[in-house]
C-alpha cells in the first residue's frame, strides 16, 4: 500500500493543515475499500491451499453440537465456544464492536469485555444447563462442585464417573440428604431466645441464630458473617465451624443477606483460577486497578496476526488500550515479537541506563536542574530563560521548523551529549562503548523520554479534565464542546506511545535501507507535530484554549494521520524484513 | 466480643479441667494466658512439665490465638524459640475451637509427631531414621529442661 509514502505527506505539509485531514479519510476510505477485496481473496486462496484438515475437523464438532443429544467432554469446550459467540453477538456492546477497527488490516479478532460479575453469569448460564441432567443435584450445589473442580468439567465428570459418593463428599455434599435436585437450604434462619448464647461469642440477647439441619452445630448472625467473610477469601468451600459440613451457596447467601457478600464472592475467587487456567482466551486488563476480562471467542484469530506483524489490540470498558497476545500497552509498530526483544534488552541494559536517563536534566546554558512537569519536549529554564529541547539538549530555535532532526540516529554525531558519553566511558577499561550499545543507547533515551512524556501527558490529562470542567462553568459551554481536548489529548498519548514504540523498531532495523530512511521521515514528522500539538495543550487559560479549538482538532487529526502511517510503514519493514 | 468468650473459657477449664493440661491469664490481662502441658506417658516427654504462654488476637475466636513453648523441647514440630507447627494454629483455625481443645492437639502432638511437615528438620530426619536417637534425646532434653 502507497498510503504512507513520507514524500506525498511532505507535498501537502506545504497546504494548510486543514486540507490533511480530508485528504487523509480520503485514503483511509479507499484503503479500506482495497483492504477488503485482498481479504476476500486471501481468505479463498487460505482455504483452497493448506487447512483441509481443519475444516473437516470443524464440520464435526458442530455436527455434533448440533445433535447436542449426549454431553461428550470435548465436544463441551466447543459447545460453550459456540454458545458464547451466539450469545455475546446479542449484546455486544457497542464500544468493543468499534474499537476492533484498531486493527489496520484485514486480521481482526472479535472480542468482548466482560467484569467477573457477567463471567460468572456466563459460565453458570453455559456449564450449569449442562450438566444438570447428569448430576441430578440442585444448581447451587452444582455450582459448589464447579467451583472446587475450578471449573473444569472435563476433570469434575471424570472423577465422578470413577466414584461418585467421594466426588460429592470432597467438597460436603450429603448426597443421602434428602435433595432430589432440589434448592433446599441447610441452614434455617431462627428468631433468637432470650436465653441463647451465641456458643462461638459468647453474646446473649441476640436477634437471629442460624442452625446447620444436618449437623446441628449453629451460631448468631454476626459470628456467621464475620466468619464466612474470612473464610470466603481463602477457599471454594465454607465449611461449618465445628465439622466438614458445607454450607451451600444458598446458605451463605441466607447468612450474609446479599448475593453480592455471599455466593458471588465465594464463586468470584474460583472465577479468578478459571481464568488464570484459560488464559489463552481470557485475559485481565493489564492495567492497575482495572477489573476487566477481555474474552477472545475464536483463539483462531489471533494465529493471523504474527503473519502480518500486526497485533491483536484489544480496548477494555474502562478505554485501556492493550495487546492480547502479550499483555503489554500497545506497542505499534512493533510487532510482540520484537518488543519482547527491546523490553528483554532493556532490562538487561537497563542497570547501565538507569542513571543515564534520570528525571532531571541539567540546563544546558545555566547548568540548573530542570525537572519536566509537562509532556512537550520544548523546555524554557526557569533560571536563565534559555529554551531548548529535552531530547537532544540543544537550542529550541532549529526545532520550530520542520527540521526536527534530534531524534534521528546519526552514527559518530557529536553533540551535547558527549558529556554523557565521556562519563559512560570512563566506566568501560577500554575507554570506548561497543558501538551498538551506543546506538542501543540512543534509541532507548529516546524510547524512555517519550515513555516518561507519554506519563506526563497522562497528568496533563486529568488537568485538561479540570479545565474543561472550568470551561463549563466560567465561559459557559456546553459538555460537548469541551470534548475536543478530550479527543485530541487522547490522539497525542496514542501517537506518543506509537512514537516511542518506533524507536524499538529503529533500533532493529537496517539504516541503510530506503524504506528505513522513510520509516525515520515519518518518524521525524509525527515528532515534530507531537511537540506541536503537547504544547497547545500546556495553555493554561481555557478562554484561550476554546479559541484553539478548530487547531487544536486539526493538530490532534493530523497527528493521528501520521501515526497510522507509521504504523502502517513499520509494519512493511517488519514483513519486508528489513527490521530483525 | 472477644472478651466475654475468653472468660467463658476460662470458667470452663476451671469447672472442667482437661487431664494433663491447664492454662489461665498471667495477671489482670486477660488476653495474655500461661498454660502448662503434662508430658503424655506413652511418649519420650513423659515426667515433664511444659509451660507454654498464650496471647488472644483481640479478633479472637475469629483469629487463633497465638501459643508457643517457654519450656525448651526436642520436637520436630517445635522449633527453638518454641513456635508450633500445628495447622489448627494456623489456616486450619475455626471459631468453634477452645483453647482446652488445642491444647489437647498439642498432647497429642507431643505423642506423635508430624516429621513429614517439620519445623526443625534435622529432628525429623532424625525421627525418621533414627527413632531410638530421637527417643533418647527427647528423654534427655526432658530431664534437663522441664523436670
Amino acid at each position: 500500500m502507497t498510503k504512507l509514502d513520507p514524500f506525498c505527506c511532505h507535498s501537502i505539509g506545504s497546504n494548510s493543515e486543514l486540507s490533511y485531514t480530508d485528504e487523509d479519510e480520503f485514503y483511509e476510505v479507499i484503503d479500506i475499500g482495497k483492504e477488503q477485496e485482498e481479504e476476500e481473496k486471501e481468505e479463498e486462496e487460505e482455504e483452497e491451499g493448506e487447512d483441509d484438515g481443519d475444516t473437516d475437523t470443524e464440520e464435526f464438532i458442530f455436527e455434533n453440537s448440533d445433535s447436542d443429544s449426549d454431553t461428550y467432554s470435548f465436544e463441551s469446550q466447543f459447545l460453550n465456544i459456540k454458545e458464547n459467540v451466539l450469545k455475546t453477538s446479542k449484546n455486544l456492546s457497542p464500544k468493543s464492536s468499534t474499537s476492533n477497527k484498531h486493527s489496520i488490516n484485514d486480521v481482526k479478532v472479535d472480542y468482548d469485555c466482560l467484569n467477573t460479575l457477567q463471567l460468572y453469569d456466563m459460565l453458570i448460564e453455559s456449564k450449569i444447563r449442562r450438566l444438570k441432567p447428569i448430576f441430578k443435584i440442585s444448581e447451587t450445589r452444582l455450582l459448589n462442585l464447579l467451583a472446587y473442580f475450578d471449573w473444569n468439567e472435563d476433570r469434575l465428570i471424570e472423577r465422578y464417573t470413577e466414584n461418585k459418593e467421594d466426588t460429592l463428599s470432597s467438597c460436603g455434599i450429603n448426597i443421602f440428604g434428602s435433595d432430589n435436585g432440589n434448592d433446599i437450604k441447610n441452614v434455617i434462619k431462627l428468631e433468637a431466645k432470650k436465653s441463647y448464647v451465641c456458643p462461638i461469642c459468647c453474646e446473649d440477647n441476640l436477634e437471629w441464630v442460624f442452625y446447620l439441619k444436618t449437623c446441628k452445630h449453629h451460631a448468631c448472625q454476626e459470628c456467621y458473617q464475620r466468619y464466612i467473610k474470612d473464610e470466603i477469601n481463602k477457599s471454594k468451600l465454607v465449611k461449618c465451624m465445628n465439622c466438614d459440613n458445607t454450607l451451600n451457596l444458598n446458605d451463605l447467601d441466607l447468612i450474609m443477606g446479599d448475593k453480592d457478600d455471599g455466593s458471588r464472592k465465594l464463586l468470584e475467587f474460583s472465577i479468578r483460577s478459571f481464568i488464570t487456567k484459560h488464559s489463552d482466551q481470557y485475559k485481565w486488563c493489564p492495567f492497575a486497578d482495572c477489573d476487566q476480562i477481555i474474552h477472545v471467542k475464536d483463539t483462531c484469530q489471533l494465529v493471523e496476526f504474527p503473519r502480518y506483524h500486526i497485533s491483536p489490540y484489544v480496548k477494555c470498558n474502562n478505554d485501556h488500550n492493550f495487546c492480547f497476545q502479550c499483555g503489554r500497552e500497545k506497542h505499534a509498530p512493533a510487532d510482540c515479537r520484537l518488543a519482547n526483544n527491546w523490553i528483554k534488552k532493556a532490562d538487561k541494559e537497563s542497570a547501565t541506563l538507569n542513571w543515564v536517563f534520570a528525571n532531571t536534566k541539567e540546563c544546558p546554558r545555566c547548568s540548573v536542574n530542570i525537572e519536566k512537569n509537562g509532556g512537550c519536549n520544548h523546555m524554557i529554564c526557569g533560571g536563565c530563560k534559555y529554551e531548548f529541547c529535552w531530547v537532544c539538549e540543544q537550542d529550541w530555535e532549529p526545532h520550530k521548523n520542520s527540521f526536527f532532526n534530534c531524534i534521528k540516529y546519526e552514527k559518530g554525531k557529536v553533540g551535547n551529549n558527549v558529556e554523557d558519553e565521556n562519563s559512560d566511558s570512563n566506566k568501560t577499561k577500554n575507554g570506548k562503548l561497543p558501538k551498538d550499545f551506543q546506538k542501543y543507547k540512543h534509541y532507548y533515551r529516546l524510547f524512555s523520554e517519550h515513555e516518561q512524556s507519554a506519563k506526563l501527558d497522562m497528568k496533563l490529562y486529568a488537568q485538561i479534565e479540570k479545565k474543561i470542567q472550568s470551561m463549563q462553568e466560567t465561559v459557559g459551554i456546553s459538555w460537548i464542546e469541551g470534548q475536543f481536548l478530550q479527543e485530541s489529548i487522547n490522539n497525542l498519548i496514542n501517537a506518543r506511545t506509537a512514537l516511542k514504540w518506533s524507536f524499538a523498531l529503529s533500533y532493529y532495523s537496517d539504516q541503510s535501507h530506503n524504506l528505513t530512511k522513510i520509516f525515520e521521515d515519518n518518524q521525524l514528522l509525527l515528532a515534530s507535530n507531537i511537540e506541536e500539538l503537547s504544547q497547545l495543550f500546556t495553555e493554561k487559560d481555557p478562554r484561550m484554549l476554546l479559541e484553539m479549538k478548530l487547531k487544536c482538532l486539526n493538530k490532534a487529526q493530523f497527528v493521528k494521520a501520521r501515526m497510522e502511517a507509521l504504523i502502517e510503514c513499520g509494519r512493511e519493514l517488519l514483513s519486508k524484513g528489513i527490521c530483525s | 466480643m472477644s472478651l466475654k468468650r475468653i472468660t467463658k473459657e476460662l470458667n470452663d477449664l476451671g469447672r472442667d479441667p482437661p487431664t494433663s493440661c491447664s492454662a489461665g491469664p498471667v495477671g489482670d490481662d486477660l488476653y495474655h494466658w500461661q498454660a502448662s502441658i503434662m508430658g503424655p506417658p506413652d511418649s519420650p516427654y513423659a515426667g515433664g512439665v511444659f509451660f507454654l504462654s498464650i496471647h488472644f488476637p483481640t479478633d479472637y475466636p475469629f483469629k487463633p490465638p497465638k501459643i508457643s513453648f517457654t519450656t525448651k523441647i526436642y520436637h520436630p514440630n517445635i522449633n527453638a524459640n518454641g513456635n508450633i507447627c500445628l495447622d489448627i494454629l494456623k489456616d486450619q483455625w475455626s471459631p468453634a475451637l477452645t483453647i482446652s481443645k488445642v491444647l489437647l492437639s498439642i498432647c497429642s502432638l507431643l505423642t506423635d509427631a508430624n516429621p513429614d511437615d517439620p519445623l526443625v528438620p534435622e529432628i525429623a530426619h532424625i525421627y525418621k531414621t533414627d527413632r531410638a536417637k530421637y527417643e533418647a534425646t527427647a528423654k534427655e532434653w526432658t530431664k534437663k529442661y522441664a523436670v
